[in-house]
């Protein structure tokens, strides 16, 4: 908790989800190990198959809260190559990710909330709006899809889980 | 114009959500079978879908009433149908729009207190947004949508989003 309330809803709030994914990571890992599965074949699963795979999920989520920690900050968020994202490459996402976001401080994002923000919202469009209403109508929320999905996933693949792992440490 | 606050970093996008689930829910309301689907989980440890809805609906209710001070309308989980369900997620829109801006606006610091049967949790007002509110909003809106793709229901991530206004 910072007192810097566009902070803690953006770069807090992403920190905070992308290390209860990588703590999901963990049991995931070790319920493989004890069934004696791939983990791969769990990182490549899908609730339909028009959905994306749980790696894409993760590459995802990773994707937008980069995007959204630099473009507040100010800075131009770095590109992430797509490809096949095995946990090895989740994990090494998540964690660049975590620390891109830690490098900014919340006296970066002062004034962001109306500062005006270019962002793509397909691969064919892009908007333009205020930092907060870019972070609460478009970033938060797809963060918030491709993080539940990614637990979604793990949980109907008999990964035991509760909503404790999704919610994290309290206080 | 735009500037963040408590009540717009949270109550818009509850609404909007809400408005969103509506919208999805015809979409599942189409499908052959419809009603069961409100019983369809994605694992056998998991809640159904109609518990999804209401665990939105009490989640969005509880959020606008402990950051502004209030007590929640009662909704009792009797809902069967999907008839029923839009019918409170409705109750719920409404009840959270009627809720004054500055009711919520400045209560970071407000202490959130959440009692269980086996004892409570205490929050700041910030905290209880970031930490407990939307990531609890956003998980049950979230696995709601996900049953239904898994389920077949023909949707797709705008659905989800919301088209932009």
């Amino acid at each position: 908790m910072t007192n810097s309330l566009i902070y803690d809803c953006s770069v807090g709030s992403c920190i905070r989800a992308l290390n209860n994914v990588s703590s999901m990571l963990d049991k995931a890992e070790a319920y493989a190990a004890e069934k004696k599965f791939d983990i791969d074949v769990l990182i490549q699963s899908r609730l339909a198959p028009d959905m994306f795979p749980l790696g894409a999920q993760i590459f995802i989520a990773c994707t937008f809260a980069k995007n959204l920690g630099c473009r507040l900050a100010g800075q131009e968020p770095p590109d992430y190559e797509r490809g096949p994202v095995n946990l090895d490459a989740a994990r090494a996402l998540i964690k660049r990710t975590i620390d891109i976001l830690t490098a900014i401080k919340p006296e970066a994002l002062n004034g962001a909330e109306t500062r005006q923000i270019t962002f793509s919202t397909s691969p064919t469009t892009t908007e333009t709006q205020p930092g907060a209403i870019y972070m609460n109508k478009f970033a938060m929320p797809n963060i918030m899809f491709h993080v539940t999905t990614v637990y979604a996933l793990l949980r109907h693949n008999g990964v035991p889980l509760g909503k404790r792992d999704f919610i994290g440490p309290l206080n | 114009m735009a500037a963040i606050s408590m009540y717009n970093a949270s109550m818009p996008a509850l609404v909007r959500m809400m408005k969103n689930l509506l919208a999805i829910i015809a979409k599942a309301e189409a499908m052959p079978d419809a009603p069961k689907l409100l019983e369809a989980r994605l694992a056998p440890d998991m809640h159904p879908l109609m518990r999804q809805f209401q665990s939105v609906s009490d989640t969005a209710k509880f959020g606008a009433a402990r950051l502004a001070g209030q007590t929640a309308p009662a909704f009792p989980d009797t809902e069967t149908t999907f008839a029923e369900i839009k019918d409170r997620l409705q109750k719920t829109i409404d009840y959270v729009e009627s809720v004054d801006p500055s009711a919520i606006d400045g209560s970071e610091e407000r202490e959130v207190v959440l009692k269980f049967p086996n004892g409570q949790m205490n929050f700041t007002g910030l905290d209880y947004l970031n930490t407990f509110l939307l990531p609890n909003f956003y998980f049950h809106c979230t696995t709601a949508y996900a049953i239904l793709r898994n389920n077949g229901v023909g949707l797709g991530k705008m659905d989800f989003l919301g088209r932009p206004e």
